[in-house]
């Protein structure tokens, strides 16, 4: 993901000399080439992010379109207030970008987990929240807020070599809030980021397609409503499945929204336990752990297809 | 003595007057309603010189794009920017009467959705300044010749974001920014060196890498002078303006109930007498 992104970000800078890259000190070898095709639209604001909130805020202020890239707990939790305030409340158009989504820092321990991030930053009116599953979804979303997003924005990066996703080729070059695949009766599999491309296996693995239909969340903030409720209209079940806490994640906004739809569905979660993860270990050693591997999440959606 | 870096008298003597009768206005908006008091009177002096002196504004064209920038971070001082506003014809003829009452324009803290001459909503301190930095490289990127300038208070130092700013200000050369520090040496509950001292200021911000000047903060023609003094140096500046929390009236000053506070109409009249 972290390649598209600046893949992307490199062609989105040809064509739009208001791009300003900002970042918190991370990133060895990743934006060289950036640097050196925009030496005067790259800065590196060191270990102060409270301070580069602020720096983006005022960029922004005076025309300029500022994306500040750095590792998601610094990104999101440090300077949360300079987001509410500097860009929330005085509405800025601006791009944080985070890396590092759910558990991708698993062995850094839990400092470096991402598991609150969607939760914290939907508590806050303005600011979209971007969840991409895919190089080629993150490539889209990327140029999907710097053409159409009017205030700030919230990208969400796993950390780099992720695949793409079978549901991308279609639609390659085109953005979208949720995509779809299958076209199961009944049952709703909803999902984003580095989660999509193992439910999408476990699918086709498991020849689910006629049970199931996968909705793959790229904009969780604000909610691709009219979407969804032309999708949920008649289901009976909704798996949300996600690498974060169920607390505020797209679990809590597919509650919010079944309520507000008057839907009467059995809601079920897959997602991160609500504590800290403090084992040792990859993100593949701490997902095993908790029951949270490849295997593990076909168990429990062949157990929860089971028990009607 | 005068010089091209320095006010008439005759202009001093007028902007002494302007700034009692400031002072008169917030405290009859203050009545039964209450205000930073104290806060209000240490910057009002500096924010009247930049707006009436130094501050490059077009009045019937708010966001004219060369206009100079101006940060009021410690944005509960509301009532002092709101009163130079109102006497600059900013703010409508007795709108500041309306600060805090439902609709209105004015709220506690400085809140810029429905007045275009401000330029950042604060309240919570310590953020202003990195915002005015933005502004500031911003010009910087565009080679325009505008400035910013940004008030802080000597308590808002305690956040730690503040030196965050003033590294990177440094580290940049912002030098078109124009960072002024109210130092009444208090903040809510006590004085500043009682509670989470900053000082030695001067040292510190020289050791910042900063031109650092320190003045009196309620002496009209040292505010103008430090402000627009040539630079002898090419690191920003950054003026320390020392002054009297509550300035002008003698029980407010240095005295933390007035930080924020309702006077009453007794203490309206007493002090009304002592500003007139």
């Amino acid at each position: 993901m972290r390649t598209a992104f600046v893949t992307k970000l490199t062609e989105l800078c040809r064509k739009n000399s208001n791009i300003v890259l900002l970042v918190g000190d991370i990133g060895f070898g990743v934006f060289e080439d950036f640097k050196k095709e925009f030496p005067r639209r790259y800065f590196n604001m060191g270990i102060a992010e409270q301070n580069s909130i602020g720096v983006v805020s005022g960029l922004a202020k005076e025309g300029f379109l500022p994306i500040f890239y750095t590792i998601i707990p610094f990104l999101i939790y440090r300077p949360f207030e300079q987001i509410r305030n500097d860009l929330c409340i005085n509405r800025r158009k601006a791009l944080l970008v985070g890396v590092g989504s759910g558990l991708s820092y698993g062995a850094l321990g839990p400092t470096h987990h991402a598991l609150e991030d969607i939760g914290v930053l939907s508590m806050l009116p303005e600011i979209a929240i971007y969840t991409p599953s895919s190089p080629n979804m993150v490539a889209n979303s990327l140029e999907e807020v710097i053409e159409n997003e009017t205030g700030p924005a919230y990208l969400r990066l796993g950390k780099n070599g992720e695949p793409n996703l079978k549901i991308d080729s279609k639609l390659q070059n085109s953005w979208f809030p949720l995509r779809v695949k299958y076209n199961g009766n009944n049952i709703l599999i909803l999902t984003h980021g580095t989660f999509s491309k193992i439910i999408e296996d476990i699918i086709d693995e498991n020849d689910l397609g006629g049970l199931v239909t996968l909705v793959v969340i790229e904009r969780i903030k604000p909610f691709p409503k009219s979407e969804f409720y032309k999708l949920a209209d008649g289901i009976t079940r909704i798996i949300v499945i996600e690498e974060h806490y169920e607390t505020g994640g797209l679990f809590d906004h597919t509650l919010r929204e079944c309520t507000a739809l008057g839907l009467i569905t059995k809601i079920e979660s897959i997602c991160l336990p609500h504590k800290f993860i403090k084992v040792v270990g990859s993100q593949e050693n701490l997902l095993e752990d908790l029951e949270l591997n490849k295997y593990n999440i076909c168990n429990r959606i062949l157990h929860l297809l089971d028990n009607k | 003595m005068s010089s091209s870096f320095s006010l008439s008298e005759s202009r001093t003597k007028e902007l002494e007057s302007i700034s009692k009768k400031l002072r008169r206005r917030i405290l009859s908006v203050a009545l039964g309603k209450g205000g930073h008091i104290g806060g209000s009177f240490s910057s009002i002096d500096i924010i009247l010189v930049l707006y009436k002196e130094i501050l490059r504004l077009d009045l019937q064209n708010p966001k004219w794009d060369d206009r100079d920038r101006f940060i009021l971070s410690k944005g509960h001082c509301s009532l002092a920017l709101y009163a130079v506003l109102e006497e600059i014809g900013v703010l409508n003829k007795d709108e500041l009467d309306t600060y805090t009452i439902k609709n209105s324009r004015l709220a506690g803290h400085v809140e810029d959705f429905e007045i275009p001459e401000i330029e950042l909503s604060t309240g919570s301190l310590g953020h202003g300044l990195a915002c005015a930095a933005g502004s500031a490289l911003a010009a910087k990127m565009l080679n325009k010749s505008w400035k910013v300038f940004c008030i802080l208070g000597d308590g808002e130092c305690n956040e730690g974001s503040v030196w965050e700013s003033l590294l990177f200000i440094a580290q940049q050369k912002l030098n078109n920014l124009i960072v002024i520090i109210d130092n009444n040496n208090m903040e809510s509950l006590d004085s500043t060196n009682n509670i989470l001292s900053i000082e030695p200021l001067y040292e510190k911000f020289t050791s910042f890498n900063f031109e650092v000047r320190e003045i009196n903060g309620h002496n009209l023609n040292e505010i103008y002078n430090s402000i627009i003094s040539p630079l002898t140096t090419d690191k920003p500046l950054i003026v320390i303006a020392n002054t009297i929390k509550g300035k002008g009236v003698s029980f407010m000053e240095n005295t933390p109930m007035w930080h924020y506070r309702a006077p009453s109409e007794t203490e309206l009249l007493d002090a009304m007498l002592e500003l007139s």
